[in-house]
């Protein structure tokens, strides 16, 4: 599932937009027993691309903030448990010169959360090129 | 690959290097 979204919201994404100013972040986050850096070093390797980054959120860190940022609930996250949780299985999109990362211009994702769309590959692409519109006018 | 550490630097680095780019993050689990 995780890698599923992973693929259609960055490297399927980069594939139909060559768009030289669209960049793709990859935050890998340990979340499930098998993952591990390792791992993730595997999958940073199957998603290299050019405008491709790949980062390894360890301690989760970025996965605590981001869950705080966009209200993502431990029970809509993780499946239990009260107070905040962890931002995974989630897909952002900034403008052109953004650099707060706890305000994208939209998101998506694969959990229990209500207040914002789960991913949709084709709406996320069209949010996405309606930034990459923005940014060339 | 980058850890993201101390403090997102390396993250927050990319955002402000390029900042004429449009950005997509993903935060997802690596299995």
């Amino acid at each position: 599932m995780c890698l599923a979204g992973a693929s259609r919201a960055g490297a399927e994404l980069l594939a139909a937009l060559p768009h030289p100013d669209l960049r793709v972040c990859y935050v890998w986050v340990p979340m499930l027993p098998p993952d591990g850096e390792a791992a993730a070093a595997i999958v940073a390797e199957r998603f290299a691309e050019p405008r491709a980054s790949h980062y390894w959120d360890g301690d989760r860190a970025l996965a605590r903030e981001m869950a705080e940022a966009l209200r993502i609930s431990a029970r809509d996250s993780i499946g239990a448990g009260d107070g905040s949780g962890f931002a995974w299985d989630v897909y952002m999109a900034y403008p052109r010169g953004a650099i707060d990362l706890t305000r994208p211009a939209f998101w998506m994702h694969q959990l229990g959360v209500t207040h914002a769309p789960r991913l949709d590959a084709e709406a996320f692409r069209s949010g996405v090129e309606r930034l990459l519109g923005a940014a060339r006018s | 690959m980058q850890l993201l550490q101390p403090d997102f630097e390396p993250l927050l680095d990319d955002f402000q290097s390029e900042r004429a780019s449009v950005r997509v993050l993903l935060i997802v689990s690596p299995t």
